[in-house]
């Protein structure tokens, strides 16, 4: 098997610039110069900085950060919510940045799914509707999203709460419905972008154990965002360290553990065994 | 003073604009005219020749689906009796239809609108001042040039109700619009949710209650202009109220005015509580 | 307390002092004049006033208000002048007439009429336009049944439409009656326009457009001075007649001609006892129908203030006003415009 087929997706050279002076910034980022010095010059942000790295078919890929490290913009591509300025993304050996709005929306429906920090679910419907929402949208008939949805809500453990509306769960139960929205249109991938830091511990950690479990016979590709090393460790099988939109470090979680590529990993890792004594 | 060599007037300018208007293309106006008059007459004749009682049971009807509260709706059904009561039932009909008429107009024109400036802050920035314009305009000052090419009566008054009315639910539509949580757009977005998905899956449904208000608020201004309307020719409370006024009989005035006031009262409360009703389903 | 006394009493023999002048010398206050809004009104209001400053040496100044609140004001003399009054029409101005409160002075616009009008190529066409004549045997109120249909209602297409004057007039009961009275409130819809500046702008808008229109008017208006009108024939003035046309009650109202206008210019009793001069000048104006109309509808189409517009007329007809007023005054008006 040759590395490329193992390759689910593919980041090639991303740089994204927010601000009207996209070509300016290009020029200045390319003869090296930093994020804030791009900010003070041209008031432009800088998200993503030449980024590239590989995501493998199956596994759990955390990307971490401090918050605006441009975690949640990369992750944003995958699914082009968010454009980059220049650079190329593929998704199964194929450029996703060449798609049109139909074949984008294709794409959304049948590859890749999401899961939001604030849940992002819809507030005028019930459990049930919003599990079959992304079934719904591409078309399904109403008894298979029926069943799909059932079965997925007893799978993230919601039986009986059906018919509830949003505002009546609790912060956990709201995200178990995000990640069964998430898992019942049976796509590939799966990006969860800060999904379980919105929790308090104790059921961040049992959402972890559910992820992984259900992660053991599903075998999706899942890219989780995430600022907490401890989930990082925990969840991921291999973590990219992002600072300022640039990439500084791929590995396992022993390589990063072990030795971490410069002092900003190594500030992670440092806490990391401090909270551990 | 103003000096006089820095002053100058559109006023010549604009009356030659209006007198060729009229000259040139009024027949067509009054075609258009006609158009709008045939629906209005059909929908005034359907509720005046509905018996009263049973217009005051539809009412109760509708009292009750929106409300469910039998106070409530004994209220609205109770006052709309005595307006009967006084003898202006017709007049209260005339008054009914031509609001009715002008409130479907505003919705028409308003929730697309509304929908527009919520996309595109560029129509959005030449919209709001418009809006601005239409609601601080004195209603005469367009009123003549419209009467003058759409004729006397109900049209022309229709079209200076909307005019006046439909500013808020452009308003409440758009801020509906744009205060649907992000994340829950950029969600539906994820799932591969198109253009017709977002906007009437979630958008507009999410928008509901800002739009109820818009419509209610509608209607409200709607009302107000209902002496205006009459001003102009249009039949019903409003006339009662005018010639009140030029006759120095204060108690005509008043009562046509209260009447004008209960059907203000009854439309707020129904669509206040359909607002409400749906706002409440979401818990 | 004595002090508040002492106080109070100061206080008010101020303000005693500050109101005298005003109440001991009623010679320099100004002479109220009713601000009329109508064209006719205000430009005659304007030609008195001018007269009465410049001829008389008399302050004026005007006052807003709608007719009937006009002729309660000058009957209370808050007001002192309404510089054109429909006498006789509205129960206001009759009651304080009859109470010697009021006094309607002069004839002032002789042939003064209102009735029912169609523009002139309804009935005779006009080539000019391609108008043809839609009604050419229409000449009185009786023919009116056989051309419902050119003045067809869009709002009640089976029938006519009359343009009746806003309710709330005197004018809208007697045109009311008199459909009935013609037998033609089957066939026409009896139309009220809402406010004069409807009814003006609906007519103006048909005659721009050539379309036939039927509706009340009155003279002098600018109206009547810009368009070529016919005004429809009606039985010969009766009084009995007349009193069911003014009854809005009556069922059985008997046509006539509108009761003759007399208009005349209204004075508040205390004014004619201290301006005797003024007096006998109101009484001698005169103001010839057709060159007020096409005065009229000149000051309306070239859009002019009522106030130029009666300077201008007092320049260019002095043989019609110097007759009404002493030679003295009328040299001082005519240095004054001179002067201007």
């Amino acid at each position: 098997m040759t590395p490329v087929a193992l390759d689910k997706i593919e980041v090639r050279n991303v740089f994204k610039v927010f601000g009207s002076r996209e070509k300016e910034v290009m020029t200045l980022l390319r003869e090296g110069l930093k994020k804030e010095q791009v900010l003070a010059q041209t008031g432009c942000v800088v998200g993503v900085n030449d980024l590239s790295l590989s995501i493998r078919a199956g596994e759990v890929f955390v990307i971490m950060g401090l918050s605006g490290s441009g975690k949640s913009t990369l992750v944003r591509h995958l699914n082009r919510l968010i454009d980059p300025t220049s650079g190329q993304i593929l998704v199964d050996g194929e450029n996703i940045l060449d798609y049109d709005m139909p074949a984008l929306r294709q794409f959304r429906r049948h590859k890749i799914s999401m899961v939001f920090q604030g849940f992002g679910l819809l507030p005028h419907r019930n459990v049930l509707e919003n599990v079959a929402y992304g079934l719904k949208v591409r078309g399904e008939s109403k008894g298979q999203c029926n069943e799909r949805a059932r079965h997925w809500i007893s799978m993230v453990g919601l039986q009986g709460y059906e018919q509830a509306f949003v505002q009546q769960l609790s912060g956990g139960m709201r995200q178990r419905v995000g990640l069964a929205r998430a898992l019942a249109t049976d796509t590939d991938i799966i990006l969860m972008d800060e999904a379980f830091s919105a929790l308090d511990p104790l059921i961040r950690a049992e959402m972890q154990d559910q992820l992984l479990e259900l992660q053991r016979t599903l075998e999706k590709t899942i890219v989780f965002i995430t600022h907490d090393l401890d989930e990082a460790l925990r969840i991921g099988n291999r973590i990219a360290m992002l600072k300022d939109g640039q990439l500084i470090q791929v590995g396992t979680p022993q390589e990063i553990l072990l030795s971490p590529a410069d002092d900003y990993v190594e500030r992670f890792v440092q806490r990391h065994r401090a909270r551990l004594i | 003073m103003f000096p006089e060599n820095l002053t100058f007037s559109i006023a010549g300018w604009v009356n030659d604009g209006v007198d060729a208007l009229v000259s040139n293309y009024g027949d067509v106006f009054r075609h258009i005219s006609d158009t709008l008059l045939w629906a209005i007459i059909n929908l005034e004749t359907l509720l005046r020749l509905t018996p009263w009682w049973l217009m005051l049971a539809i009412v109760g009807a509708i009292g009750w689906h929106a409300t469910r509260k039998i106070l409530s709706t004994l209220l609205i059904v109770g006052l709309l009796f005595l307006v009967g009561a006084v003898g202006l039932w017709d007049k209260l009909m005339q008054t009914l239809a031509l609001m009715m008429v002008a409130t479907v107009i505003s919705v028409l024109l308003g929730i697309p609108l509304g929908i527009l400036a919520a996309r595109s802050n560029r129509l959005r920035a030449v919209m709001m001042p418009l809006l601005d314009i239409m609601q601080t305009m004195p209603s005469f000052v367009y009123l003549i040039p419209v009467l003058m090419l759409f004729g006397l009566g109900k049209v022309p008054a229709i079209f200076a109700t909307v005019i006046y009315a439909v500013p808020p639910l452009i308003r409440l539509t758009d801020l509906g619009l744009r205060q649907v949580d992000r994340e829950v757009m950029e969600a539906i977005n994820a799932f591969g949710a198109n253009p017709w998905q977002q906007l009437f899956g979630v958008q507009l449904p999410l928008a509901m209650p800002s739009i109820m208000a818009g419509i209610n608020q509608t209607t409200m201004m709607a009302l107000s202009m209902v002496v205006i309307a009459s001003m102009i020719g249009a039949r019903g409370l409003g006339e009662d109220v005018l010639v009140g006024i030029q006759t120095l009989n204060v108690g005509k005035g008043l009562e046509a005015g209260l009447a004008i006031v209960i059907l203000a009262v009854v439309i707020d409360r129904i669509t206040q509580a359909y607002g409400r009703t749906r706002h409440g389903e979401q818990k | 307390m004595n002090n508040l006394k002492q106080w109070l009493g100061g206080t008010l023999l101020a303000l005693g002092i500050a109101t005298q002048p005003v109440l001991a010398a009623p010679a320099a206050a100004p002479v109220h004049f009713g601000d009329i809004t109508w064209e006719s009104g205000s430009l005659i209001t304007e030609v008195l006033r001018l007269i009465t400053e410049k001829g008389y040496g008399v302050a004026t100044d005007t006052l807003p208000g709608s007719t009937v609140s006009l002729e309660a004001a000058l009957a209370k003399n808050d007001i002192q002048v309404i510089g054109e009054e429909w006498a006789g029409r509205s129960p206001v101005w009759v009651k304080a007439e009859a109470e010697g409160k009021v006094f309607g002075l002069g004839d002032i616009v002789k042939n003064a009429s209102e009735g029912w009008w169609v523009p002139e190529y309804v009935v005779k066409g006009d080539p000019e336009k391609g108008i043809k004549a839609v009604a050419p045997d229409l000449k009185s109120v009786k023919d009116l049944a056989r051309y419902k249909e050119v003045f067809r209602d869009q709002e009640d297409p089976s029938r006519g439409r009359f343009l009746n004057s806003p309710t709330g007039w005197t004018s809208e009961i007697v045109n009311s009656q008199k459909l009935k009275a013609y037998g033609l409130d089957k066939d026409f819809v009896n139309f009220r326009t809402g406010s004069g500046a409807a009814l003006d702008a609906e007519v103006s808008s048909s005659i721009r457009r050539g379309k036939p229109v039927l509706f009340y008017y009155w003279s002098p208006t600018p109206l009547i001075g810009r368009y070529k009108l016919i005004k429809l024939e009606e039985p010969a003035f009766d009084a009995e007649a007349w009193k069911t046309l003014a009854d809005a009650s009556n069922p059985n109202p008997k046509g006539t001609s509108s009761l003759p206008a007399k208009l005349a210019i209204g004075v508040s009793a205390p004014f004619k006892a201290q301006y005797p001069q003024l007096v006998e000048f109101y009484e001698k104006v005169d103001f010839p129908i057709d060159l007020l109309n096409t005065t009229l509808a000149r000051m309306s189409e070239k859009r002019t203030e009522p106030r130029k517009a009666a300077e201008a007329f007092l320049r260019e007809q002095p043989q019609i006003w110097h007759a009404w007023v002493t030679p003295d005054a009328a040299a001082k008006v005519d240095a004054a415009l001179k002067a201007d």
